[in-house]
């Protein structure tokens, strides 16, 4: 089913299109929001909301772009606007602080006994990083957007999301790097 | 033998925490949100756009109707008081008719269609959110 197609029957009200769209794009949202607030237990309510919004909002989408895109704008601001109204919490900044945190914080001293170690250890970098960085880490790696996509999804220039992913990916190697040049050619031998 | 590999070249390490990295970025971590999260989210939003439909039948035949008699209002008003007091004996006399049909007009377009739909979603949800 293309796009319109799907659009034109949720418009209409047929409720298994409804559920279909939301099916079809529930992934990409968890995945934009549950990456930018790191809440599990508010991700659902925000995906829900995000839904809600696609919907009311569907009459305005023209096709000039893939709905997947335009539902992960959506996506974005909604959840740029939770963290916005939640700036207190350390977890939920918009700002750049976490580029810091994580080139001068000590990784955890944990026993790097096999590859789930690292997965966990990346976990908490990424975790450590910019709102921006991670969303952007997620679109691209995660959805394989474009960069292009990425900067409609965001409002950044191209040339900013190429740096962000440049940085954001840097950032991680040199953590993943510590680790190895620690213990790391025990792990990745297995 | 990868042991042996990687111990002597910076490349390899290099090479292995891209691998790895790439790995990682690319696979799901997330834990998934409920199985009934589309179906549920679906049917709110089925419900809401239907709502949104009715309401928009509803003050289209609202303007359709409103229109004329506001328009033919206007010509009587500027085109004489005589006939003006005509039509307001005839109104005198039509107005329990013309109030039963704005009453069953009414209950049509917009209490059985968007009045009752939107107590029972609500009532719905309601009760949804107590069964939680």
């Amino acid at each position: 089913m293309s796009d319109a197609e799907l659009v034109g029957r949720v418009l209409n009200g047929n409720e298994h299109a409804c559920r279909f769209l939301v099916a079809q794009y529930q992934k990409l949202v968890q995945h934009v929001v549950g990456r930018m607030v790191l809440q599990e237990e508010v991700v659902e309510d925000l995906c829900q909301d995000v839904f809600m919004k696609v919907f009311r909002r569907l009459h305005t989408f023209r096709g000039d772009a893939r709905l997947s895109t335009w539902i992960a704008t959506i996506a974005y601001n909604t959840t740029a606007t939770y963290l916005k109204r939640n700036k207190g919490r350390k977890e939920t900044s918009l700002d750049h602080g976490g580029v810091m945190a994580l080139e001068d914080g000590d990784l955890p001293a944990c026993d790097m006994a096999d590859a789930g170690e690292v997965r966990r250890l990346l976990q908490a970098s990424i975790e450590k990083l910019p709102v921006h960085y991670r969303t952007i880490l997620t679109l691209f790696y995660l959805e394989e957007f474009s960069y292009r996509e990425i900067g409609e999804i965001t409002g950044m220039p191209e040339g900013t999301v190429k740096s962000y992913l440049h940085r954001s990916r840097q950032l991680l190697k040199s953590q993943l790097e510590k680790v190895l040049d620690h213990e790391g050619r025990t792990v990745i031998s297995r | 033998m990868k042991e042996e590999q990687l111990f002597p070249g910076e490349p390899e390490r290099n090479e292995e925490a891209d691998r790895l990295l790439e790995q990682f970025l690319r696979s799901d971590v997330m834990s998934p949100l409920s199985s009934s999260f589309a179906a549920r989210v679906g049917r709110k939003a089925a419900r809401r756009l239907v709502m949104r439909q009715h309401l928009l039948e509803f003050l289209s035949y609202t303007a359709a109707i409103l229109l004329p008699l506001g328009v033919l209002g206007v010509v009587l008003y500027f085109s004489g008081r005589e006939q003006l007091q005509e039509w307001a004996a005839w109104w005198d006399t039509a107005r329990p008719f013309l109030v039963g049909g704005g009453g069953i007009l009414f209950f049509l377009l917009v209490a059985d269609k968007v009045l009752l739909p939107w107590l029972f979603f609500f009532y719905g949800s309601h009760k949804g959110a107590r069964g939680k």
